[in-house]
């Protein structure tokens, strides 16, 4: 689970007898958190761009379900075991998983659009969106980690 | 799009994932639950922020940087989704549907609030 994956500095501080170094790796994770939290921002920008002119945002908010779906799929396959399997650094993975991903999918804008709906008196679409929002994510990030599990079952060297 | 908007959702993005990470070990770590309450707090006082946003509307800027940007990367849909599978993996039926109704449910309505009171300020 991610909180297991969001300690890397945990293990420095105890392994390096001054104080001062592991806050100083404790940093560094927050820092890289930070980055990767601009890529996800960006790309999650970019993409309600391109959607735009083809479904605009106020007819069905289509941008945020793609990137809700496509990230909760990614992060399936990522926790799933797919990022253990890389070669990544621990905080690496730490900041493609909570920075990158975390930041790339959205619940406050899903949330705000589905009060849009219900304020707006399309208390259909609204419940169209929570349920395609929810079903479509969990079985997607359940099938992100299914193939990661079936890849490393597959006999890869680990 | 312009440069400045790229600059703002930019600049949102990475404070906003740094407070999420922030926020999420120091309460995730208090609580020893099935439930994983670090996520579920970074979601639900997002979801009342970004209705306070959105219904205040304080302009194109602010927008980008506090709503797109900051509340955007601040909570998060994926961990929520991978959360729920690691619940369902462990059989904690009980807390995996907790966790979906409190989330929908407490976010909606959270966010409704934030909404109605940003419209009166």
């Amino acid at each position: 689970m991610e909180f297991g994956l969001a300690r890397p500095g945990r293990r420095h501080r105890r392994l390096g007898g001054d104080r001062g170094v592991g806050r100083l790796t404790g940093l560094m994770t927050y820092l890289f958190v930070g980055l990767a939290g601009i890529g996800g921002a960006l790309l999650r920008f970019a993409i309600g761009a391109a959607f735009e002119p083809f479904v605009p945002p106020a007819l069905f908010p289509a941008a945020t379900l793609f990137c809700n779906w496509t990230g909760s799929f990614a992060l399936g396959w990522m926790l799933g075991g797919g990022l253990a399997r890389t070669s990544l650094s621990e905080r690496a993975r730490t900041a493609m998983a909570t920075g990158f991903v975390g930041s790339y999918t959205t619940f406050s804008t899903f949330s705000a659009e589905t009060v849009r709906f219900i304020d707006g008196g399309q208390g259909w679409l609204a419940v169209v969106y929570i349920v395609t929002s929810m079903w479509g994510g969990i079985a997607l990030a359940w099938a992100g980690d299914r193939l990661a599990a079936a890849r490393s079952d597959g006999g890869e060297t680990a | 799009m312009m440069w400045t908007d790229v600059g703002l959702v930019a600049a949102g993005g990475f404070l906003g994932a740094v407070a999420r990470y922030y926020v999420s070990k120091k309460i995730g770590g208090r609580f020893q639950s099935a439930v994983p309450y670090g996520t579920l707090t970074v979601n639900l006082t997002g979801c009342f922020a970004l209705g306070l946003l959105v219904g205040a509307d304080w302009g194109h800027a602010v927008s980008l940087l506090a709503g797109t940007g900051f509340m955007g990367a601040y909570t998060t849909f994926s961990t929520f989704k991978a959360e729920l599978v690691a619940l369902a993996r462990q059989s904690r039926y009980g807390a995996l549907i907790g966790y979906i109704a409190a989330t929908y449910s407490l976010g909606i309505a959270w966010c409704y609030i934030g909404y109605c009171v940003g419209r009166s300020i």
